[in-house]
């Protein structure tokens, strides 16, 4: 399958410091891709050269298997891109404003009303139409802004922090409204959020000092074994003689982590952590979480000494 | 390019700025015509009559009300002041993004804001026009003249509105692209007095120069090429500029 999008060793420099430094990476239509990285480590501008607002000093991007440069502006047709201020004309009504950015992204002008209508009940804008956008709310504005770059149906869509500053009850309106658009678009969403990360994300890229550190899935690689919680704690001894179990390291009081031979069955262990009438409080998945992937790799990239 | 053009023209009718300068400006240009006419009224009508002189209200209002500085300058001032936001408040407030990540050529965006801008400053002269013009029904007034010098401040408006704008890719901030604009503007204005001798560098580059022949009735191809290929090219090199911002050199 051809990727939607491929970025190839992009690099921008802002004087004599290397923001985005040979940042390669790629993505399916119906994905979304997390950006993840500590302030600074220019995540916002990979977003804004490969939407063409800023100049990347080398590197490719490719759109639907076609190179995105100056010459080819119709290309961007398939591009939606929220900034991380919303780009709102403050003097604007809701629903003129979206018609405008229809329009200017190529949208027919026969389609055009239908699409601002259909755009502005997604997004749940319909109530503030006819309001002129400077006098919305924070939550309205970044409505609009998603709203903005959907209208055209584009094929990627780049969100800059969508849900910065806005209240908890606005948050959760607004992932839902970027997982809905999941089935029809490649997304990439730009956030330092952990948690809305690996709520909304399939697959993430974290940077740092404009490297990309780690591409993949949000939960690593590695065999993290089991957590097992015993309401009576348990000698590791014991534990370890337990059918398949390879090693036991104690986590806390009655808690422990279980790394299983190849080939055994976590039902099995279960099962005779049960029979031996332990009391098991918690079994499960040891997944690392997202935060220790990124603590991990942007320490471990961090020079030493 | 007129999609764009109508939302600036929009944005511009939402603002006071515009109303305001309209206001201003038309309560200036009144106060100095009326000078002008009192002036000819007391003045030079008694002589001209006792010389059975040929000269005229055309000559002696019409023309120097259009020609001269107060208008020169007040139209200038217009023309920094509606076009300095152009592209620098766009940057500014943080939509310009919308802008260039949109599937049009920079060229288009600029030519977009530059026809808004320039249509703006035209409907104001046009307003300023119309009090000269008014005298065509009380006297007599040529009219090629009149249509002339209307002409001739529609092309220095384009002239000084591309100016604006190239000062308002180029600045970081809305003030900063009109003071640019005011100083530039105001070399092209000048430089036909700072030549020295006639006919020089200079006096090809003034902007009263080629201003001046329209108001005196000679509609010559030079003057009029003068003012579109400025123009022109004050717009290329905002488009080029433009175009940095987005793709690099």
């Amino acid at each position: 399958m051809t990727a939607l999008l491929k970025v190839r060793d992009l690099r921008r420099r802002f004087d004599r410091r290397l923001a985005v430094d040979g940042l390669s990476f790629e993505l399916e239509r119906g994905a979304i891709l997390g950006l993840l990285g500590p302030n600074g480590a220019g995540k916002t501008t990979t977003l804004r050269m490969i939407a063409g607002v800023l100049p990347a000093t080398g590197g490719s991007v490719e759109l639907l298997g076609e190179r995105l440069d100056h010459r080819r502006p119709g290309l961007k047709r398939h591009l939606g891109y929220l900034p991380d201020t919303p780009p709102l004309h403050d003097a604007m009504r809701v629903a003129d404003y979206l018609r405008y950015c229809a329009r200017l992204r190529g949208v027919p002008r026969t389609r055009c009303r239908q699409r601002v209508d259909d755009v502005m009940e997604q997004c749940d804008l319909t109530t503030v139409a006819r309001r002129l956008i400077g006098n919305l709310s924070r939550g309205f504005r970044q409505r609009v802004g998603l709203a903005q770059a959907v209208v055209h149906e584009p094929a990627l869509v780049m969100l800059d922090e969508p849900t910065l500053g806005l209240d908890p009850l606005q948050v959760q309106a607004l992932r839902s409204l970027i997982e809905g658009l999941r089935q029809d678009h490649g997304i990439i969403l730009s956030s330092h959020l952990l948690s809305e990360v690996q709520r909304l994300c399939d697959r993430v890229l974290i940077l740092n000092e404009g490297r990309g550190v780690y591409t993949g899935d949000l939960r690593g690689s590695g065999d993290d074994g089991y957590r097992l919680a015993l309401r009576e704690a348990q000698p590791p001894e014991a534990l370890s003689a337990l059918p398949g179990v390879a090693r036991v390291v104690p986590e806390g009081i009655g808690g422990y982590r279980l790394w299983l031979t190849d080939g055994t069955d976590g039902d099995c262990v279960l099962s005779a952590v049960v029979e031996r009438g332990w009391g098991v409080r918690e079994w499960q998945v040891a997944a690392p979480t997202l935060e220790a992937l990124f603590v991990e790799h942007v320490h471990k990239d961090e020079p030493c000494g | 390019m007129w999609l764009i053009a109508w939302r600036e023209g929009r944005a511009l009718l939402a603002t006071p700025l515009l109303w305001l300068t309209a206001a201003v400006s038309q309560f200036l240009l009144a106060w100095y015509f009326l000078v002008l006419l009192d002036r000819y009224q007391l003045h030079y009508l008694p002589k001209l009559t006792s010389a059975n002189s040929a000269l005229g209200v055309t000559d002696l209002v019409v023309v120097p009300f259009m020609g001269g500085m107060p208008l020169l300058v007040l139209l200038l001032m217009v023309c920094a002041v509606l076009g300095m936001g152009l592209i620098a408040e766009e940057r500014r407030r943080g939509s310009l993004p919308l802008l260039l990540s949109a599937p049009v050529r920079s060229l288009t965006i600029v030519l977009g804001k530059y026809a808004a801008g320039t249509a703006a400053a035209m409907a104001l002269v046009t307003l300023w026009w119309l009090m000269p013009a008014s005298l065509a029904v009380f006297t007599g007034v040529d009219p090629l003249r009149l249509l002339l010098g209307l002409g001739g401040l529609y092309l220095l408006s384009a002239l000084f509105m591309a100016v604006t704008l190239l000062a308002s890719t180029v600045a970081h901030n809305a003030a900063t692209a009109a003071a640019g604009a005011f100083a530039a503007g105001v070399f092209l204005l000048m430089f036909s007095r700072t030549s020295g001798r006639p006919g020089g560098v200079l006096d090809a580059l003034s902007a009263t120069g080629h201003l001046q022949p329209l108001l005196q009735g000679r509609l010559s191809s030079a003057d009029v090429a003068y003012f579109v290929l400025a123009s022109a090219v004050l717009v290329a090199l905002a488009a080029l500029r433009m175009q940095r911002l987005r793709s690099g050199p």
